[in-house]
């Protein structure tokens, strides 16, 4: 592949990179270290990209394998206070929800890394299932079941379901000890 | 893991293809979102994907780029 095709192909998937490390880590300034790491590792490794492979899936493994690697810690440290890409922009239906792009950010921030990872994969980076279950070197079934419980605390964080499914758990709970 | 090797990771999966065994983890119950929240959910995700997608590219991310596509020409 000659260097010209691979740098077209790199900008033609960087919206959805940073997209990805934007709501993966919840930090613009994380967010951008991120994306240019991942670049420059793309970049001097491109001999170990597989043509007819997907090349956003290739890259998505990168980042997130040095967001893991490198950045996690980080990111729990600063998300809360730089948030600045997540403007108060509405987002869906406006009449039915009066939700923000922040609000969203901040339900996700709240679910469990392995759970928000898949479901950022399919939804920003629209990844398939067996591309998303071989990024993270897991079963398809693993994809599935993560995206299932993602969307599920997503809707209760976003307020959508009210917390009587986690409050009747607690009860049983407290009953049988 | 070095560089080298997680790059190495990433083509080896990229070229593993679909088709990974299940490894035996059968996908665990998990009830349905009611019909109704799971379209507002979908709504509201989806929206908030596309925006974010469309944020507009930091300078210093295509200045990077760039700079990589000239060296890479240097080197030839």
């Amino acid at each position: 592949m000659s260097e010209n095709a691979f740098a077209d192909m790199m900008v033609a998937e960087m919206p959805y990179l940073r997209a990805f490390a934007l709501s993966l880590s919840g930090s613009t300034t994380v967010a951008d270290d991120l994306v240019q790491e991942t670049l420059v590792k793309a970049w001097t490794h491109t001999e170990s990209f597989a043509l007819g492979t997907n090349f956003r899936a290739w890259l998505v493994t990168i980042l997130r394998n040095t967001y893991f690697n490198q950045y996690r810690k980080l990111a729990r440290e600063v998300q809360d206070s730089d948030n600045t890409h997540a403007e108060q922009i509405l987002v869906g239906g406006e009449q039915e929800s009066r939700l923000t792009m922040q609000d969203v950010q901040r339900a996700l921030n709240k679910l469990p890394e392995d759970h928000r990872e898949i479901l950022l994969m399919i939804g920003v980076t629209e990844l398939s299932y067996e591309e998303a279950a071989q990024v993270c070197n897991i079963a398809v079934g693993t994809v599935k079941s993560r995206l299932n419980r993602a969307r599920a605390k997503l809707a209760e964080h976003l307020g959508m379901v009210d917390g009587a499914t986690d409050l009747d758990l607690e009860k049983n709970h407290q009953n049988k000890t | 893991m070095t560089m080298g090797e997680e790059a190495n990771k990433a083509s080896e999966e990229a070229v593993a293809g679909p088709g990974r065994p299940e490894a035996g983890i059968a996908a665990e119950h998990i009830p349905a979102l009611d019909p109704k929240i799971q379209d507002q959910l979908g709504r509201v995700f989806r929206s908030f994907c596309d925006d974010l997608v469309q944020q507009p590219m930091p300078d210093k991310l295509l200045v990077l780029l760039a700079r990589l596509e000239a060296k890479q020409r240097e080197k030839k």
